[in-house]
């Protein structure tokens, strides 16, 4: 087991918002240990993602029908 | 009301925690949440009762007394109106719960997953069952809250939400403990899926406690965590050293899963000491310990509660806080004492009904503890359930479902009515045990007598009978259970043939008791209780050095047996090597306070170095964990008349002892 990467504490975080930034949408072990306040934390981060990524395949549906479009026009 | 060390109290509960693991890992640095409570505090073995099984030794832990008092008696009940069975219930609970004690004296106080606790009990405070954390079905659907899960219901949507579902878990999750994840085909192997489960279940738990801690009021919270036990179950069997039978492949792929499972907890402990502040008092606990050595069963017996072979008779005791000694080791506590510690570091009176002592070596300062009759006798709300509450039936069977899967108990069958009585006689076994355990075996020997009879097919119903007969002074009684038993299986089984020994021993043919343990030790060489058992006969023979070596090598087997270095104590006392006789009686007294020979034999010891209020108080202690031990009195009766010329005392031991003779041969007559 790597400890290092699970030592994760809110106080390792000059803020909450620090240790938001710092959350990637996997989670960790760190977090879970955290207890209420980092599962709350992933899940805003994951849910805050997922949005993210949705806008972004939006976004690049849109592109693409828009690349679409233009090819379709001499 | 004595002075109180305790401004608020956190007490923890980790489920099989062992210091046989946790050490290796403390001096490696990788449980720095835990060194620093020890390193701020006491520290201690915590002496299991039999049976060792979680729920009755839980309730224990919680009350302060013996399963025959609280009432939990095994893993499941019968279930209201004869409808089959159900996993036992606080409802059951006959007894005041620390958490209702408390709440009675007007503290806040939280209660989170202690097993048993459904339905949540209206303490004055949050109360969160042992239904909470087990996840059900799939992700995707919805998860539902058992009724009766929380209590004030009010908060029920919100611990809702703190709920993880295994699924929710990644790979980042379960990559600690295997890091080889990615390998592992999980169409035939689940031992992953396992994993998330524990861990999940487990967090869930964290959750909750870490969010009473950041936004309630509190004086005492309680919270338990099963999962080191789960863990170990699990993955016990692939933890370094390999054992023989486990295939290359599988110990590479799980030995790191029982250790990650302990850095886990103390990644969950350092939290849990963050949010609680400096100026609390913590208490950290296990009911029992897991083998995790060469003392590792070979097999899992196919009976109920079969996995409860592989725990260890010594759990964990820490605790730091104001008043608390610093960096020191405390000795012969017992899983009765933590409830009396309790009351006593809030400055309340532990009640007469608890066998159990505070743990007033691991006080800065002696504290003038008065117990009361009972706090059964207080009258007032102190939150527990009115004696005809219901349950629900639908909750009750997911939690079963949940024992069968960790093996604790059978899949129950078709038949409702074979459930019941298969559930009515497991509590049975184990209320005779608990007997037995208690130094009752008349109370234990009516109920194994129905037992066997009723089921001549289950050995160990058989086993405990010819033992209790055997307890009883019933030798040939006993034999006779015995030789049924060999008959019926076709077999002798190691344990039979150290049964035998025992009775030839107890009828004083040593030549055959040494046989019989010979025949034992070739089978199984690793036998509990074997080598002790061959020492007490070379005593008996006379044979000192041979009795001496028996015990050692008992010791060398098993470090942390008792029963071995009292039998050193008494080969030393046989020697006339009085400081090594009380250093040996010490360490069993350290390790097992409720036996009461070992006592006895420091007293001995003691008298014999002159030591004699020293002496006195040991033979003291014998007779408060066993009346009536006419040796402790007449050694006592001795040194008042001899040594300290108190002749009223002397006589008050001696007419104790006539009485007892008399009595004794009116019984024989």
């Amino acid at each position: 087991m790597d400890e290092n990467k699970n030592k994760l504490e809110a106080r390792d975080y000059n803020s909450l918002d620090d240790l938001y930034n710092a959350i990637d949408e996997k989670g960790s072990l760190g977090l879970l240990a955290l207890g209420a306040t980092g599962l709350l934390l992933w899940r805003k981060k994951r849910a805050a993602l997922s949005t993210t990524v949705s806008s972004a395949a939006v976004d690049e549906t849109k592109h693409d029908q828009t690349n679409e479009t233009t090819q379709e026009q001499p | 009301m004595s002075k109180s060390l305790a401004k608020k109290l956190l007490l923890i509960g980790w489920d099989a925690a062992d210091w046989k693991i946790i050490n290796p890992l403390m001096d490696a640095g990788m449980m720095p949440a835990l060194e620093s409570l020890v390193n701020n505090g006491v520290m201690g073995n915590l002496a299991t009762l039999d049976p060792p099984l979680s729920p009755m030794l839980w309730t224990t832990i919680s009350t302060g007394k013996y399963a025959d008092q609280h009432g939990i008696l095994g893993f499941t009940e019968p279930a209201p109106e004869g409808n089959g069975v159900r996993p036992c219930m606080i409802t059951s609970r006959k007894v005041k719960a620390i958490w209702n004690m408390l709440s009675q004296s007007g503290y806040k106080t939280h209660q989170i997953g202690w097993w048993p606790s459904h339905p949540a009990e209206p303490i004055n405070g949050i109360s969160i069952s042992n239904f909470y954390h087990k996840a059900e079905g799939d992700i995707h659907k919805p998860w539902k809250m058992i009724p009766g899960t929380v209590h004030p219901h009010e908060k029920s949507g919100l611990f809702r939400m703190l709920r993880i579902h295994p699924a929710e878990l990644t790979e980042a999750h379960v990559l600690p403990f295997v890091p080889n994840a990615a390998k592992v085909d999980q169409e035939k192997d689940k031992h992953l899926q396992s994993i998330q489960k524990i861990t999940a279940e487990c967090s869930t738990i964290h959750a909750a406690a870490t969010w009473i801690l950041e936004n309630e009021e509190w004086d005492f919270l309680a919270v338990y965590y099963d999962a080191i036990d789960h863990y170990c179950h699990g993955f016990m069997k692939f933890h370094p050293p390999k054992m023989g039978r486990v295939k290359q492949e599988m110990f590479d792929m799980y030995k790191d899963v029982v250790r990650g499972g302990y850095i886990y907890h103390d990644m969950m402990l350092s939290r849990l000491l963050q949010l609680a502040g400096d100026d609390v008092t913590v208490m950290l606990v296990s009911d029992h310990g897991f083998h995790s050595d060469h003392l590792r069963p070979k097999g899992i017996p196919k009976e109920p509660a079969g996995p409860a072979w592989e725990h260890r008779n010594y759990g964990i005791v820490c605790m730091k806080g104001p008043g608390i000694k610093k960096d020191e080791l405390i000795f012969g506590s017992s899983l009765l004492d933590v409830a009396p510690t309790v009351l006593a570091l809030f400055g309340l009176p532990p009640g007469k009904d608890m066998p159990g002592k505070p743990l007033v070596q691991a006080f800065e300062e002696n504290l003038d503890i008065e117990r009361i009759e009972s706090w059964e006798e207080i009258d007032g709300a102190c939150g527990m359930h009115p004696k005809d509450w219901q349950s629900d039936p639908w909750a009750e069977q997911q939690a079963l479902e949940q024992l069968i899967e960790l093996g604790y108990i059978d899949k129950p069958g078709e038949d409702k009515q074979k459930n019941i009585e298969r559930t009515v006689n497991e509590s049975n076994f184990y209320l005779a045990r608990v007997y037995m355990f208690k130094n009752e075996c008349d109370k234990a020997l009516p109920i194994l007598e129905k037992l066997q009879k009723d089921k001549p097919e289950e050995v160990r119903f058989s086993f405990y009978y010819a033992k209790c007969l055997s307890q009883l002074g019933r030798i040939d009684e006993a034999n006779i259970v015995v030789e049924g038993i060999i008959t019926r299986e076709k077999k002798e089984y190691p344990q039979l043939l150290l049964l035998q020994g025992s009775l030839a021993f107890s009828k004083g043919d040593h030549e055959a008791a040494l046989h019989m343990l010979m025949k034992a030790e070739k089978s199984d060489p690793r036998l509990p209780t074997l080598h002790f058992q061959i020492g007490n006969v070379y005593l008996k023979m006379g044979n000192i050095e041979a009795a001496q070596r028996a015990f050692t090598k008992a010791i060398t087997i098993d470090p942390d047996s008792a029963q071995a270095h009292n039998g050193l104590a008494e080969t030393y006392l046989r020697k006339k090597m009085y400081d090594q006789a009380v250093d040996s009686a010490l360490t069993a007294v350290g390790l097992l306070y409720h036996m009461p020979q070992a006592h006895i034999n420091l007293g001995i010891a003691l008298a014999r170095l002159k030591r004699f209020d020293h002496a006195i108080e040991a033979f003291e202690v014998s007779l408060k964990i066993l009346p009536h031990q006419t040796r402790a009195h007449r050694y006592l009766s001795h040194i008042y008349r001899t040594q300290l010329h108190d002749p009223q005392k002397a006589e008050k031991h001696a007419a104790i002892i006539k009485e007892f003779t008399k009595k004794k041969d009116a019984a024989t007559d």
